[in-house]
């Protein structure tokens, strides 16, 4: 269920069901904790305001990640000096700053943890906004490709280059 | 399927998105494929690299709290915006349920006249129908006159001649009636 114009509780639903995922989508994106903040709080407050003319036409977190998309690439093209890294300039890894992701943390390891995180990093800021609208929106490919504005034959080659080098990342049992 | 798919395809294999029919076509290609077979391989690792990442990282109380309140702001400032009603539209708002049932009942009445059937007349009394045909023939008998009124033709104007003879055959008549006394 997505929260209505009228609610008075859209507010803190907003907040609550959807607030983290923004977050983590924008961490990814810009790297930065305060400016993923802000961001996040533009995107539900744009969110919001969008709520009057929502259509339930398909799944209410991909119109919501199709407006925090455009937030951060508007964010990224005011700023074109400053390298959007997808890691906290502090170094550390910013899953492992959570409690929620400490749990992950210890079933996977920090280590693994900290290695993916570098390697998106690493990755061009379009590959990382197609895993980011797979992993914190829980989008289909092709509401990938909605969202993103590209064609879905490019969001899968970039999935494909992106996901076969985080693979690497992960050991083989193969000889 | 002897030749090996786009790549692309193998993503959406992956990622669960394939359509049954081509998803099972691929399963017999990747069962005499090892490169297709490392490439699937290699694309889940990346989708299980993904999961060592927190989905719900926390928010900070603090960012948290901002956001709500600054939503909270966005609402109020919202309603506030909205043009306010005119006296009277408020009031017909406010007993707008009351038009809507009235509305409905307004409705219902007309369309119930519409749609019933003709009911037969309630029976009448003898006198009622004496007076009905009593009222019938004087109508027709007022018809009737008026119809002759028009069917003859105006009478001559009178001249004393004929007076006169009017005259003359009346006294003979009465004469006779004396007479015959």
């Amino acid at each position: 269920m997505s929260p209505s114009a009228g609610d008075s509780e859209a507010p803190r639903l907003l907040v609550a069901r959807y607030g983290p995922r923004v977050f983590g989508l924008h961490m990814r994106l810009v790297g930065k904790r305060d400016a993923a903040e802000d961001l996040t709080q533009e995107t539900l407050l744009r969110a919001l305001a969008g709520l009057k003319t929502y259509r339930p036409e398909g799944k209410f977190q991909a119109w919501l990640f199709r407006i925090a998309i455009n937030v951060a690439r508007d964010w990224i093209r005011r700023r074109p000096h400053e390298p959007a890294s997808g890691l906290d300039p502090e170094g550390e890894p910013v899953a492992t700053k959570s409690a929620v992701a400490s749990a992950d943390a210890d079933l996977l390891g920090r280590e693994r943890t900290a290695k993916v995180e570098q390697a998106l990093a690493r990755l061009p800021v379009a590959d990382r906004e197609i895993l980011s609208l797979r992993f914190y929106g829980e989008l289909s490919f092709k509401e990938i490709a909605r969202a993103t504005g590209e064609p879905l034959g490019t969001v899968l080659a970039r999935a494909h280059r992106a996901l076969r080098k985080l693979g690497e990342l992960l050991p083989t049992d193969e000889p | 399927m002897n030749h090996c798919p786009i790549e692309t395809e193998l993503v959406l294999y992956a990622a669960g998105e394939l359509p049954d029919a081509r998803r099972r076509d691929l399963q017999e290609h990747l069962a005499g494929c090892d490169a297709c077979r490392r490439d699937v391989r290699s694309l889940g690792r990346g989708f299980e690299a993904l999961e060592a990442l927190s989905r719900e990282p926390a928010l900070r109380p603090e960012a948290a709290a901002r956001f709500e309140r600054r939503l909270g702001q966005a609402v109020t400032a919202a309603e506030n915006a909205a043009p306010a009603r005119p006296a009277v539209i408020r009031l017909a708002w406010q007993f707008r349920w009351v038009a809507a049932a009235a509305a409905v009942l307004v409705v219902g009445f007309l369309a119930w006249r519409t749609i019933e059937p003709a009911r037969p007349a309630p029976a009448q009394t003898p006198r009622e129908v004496i007076e009905e045909i009593s009222v019938a023939l004087d109508l027709l008998e007022f018809d009737d006159q008026q119809a002759q009124a028009v069917a003859r033709p105006a009478p001559a104007a009178w001249d004393d001649d004929a007076l006169d003879e009017i005259k003359i055959q009346l006294e003979q008549i009465a004469s006779e009636e004396s007479f015959r006394s």
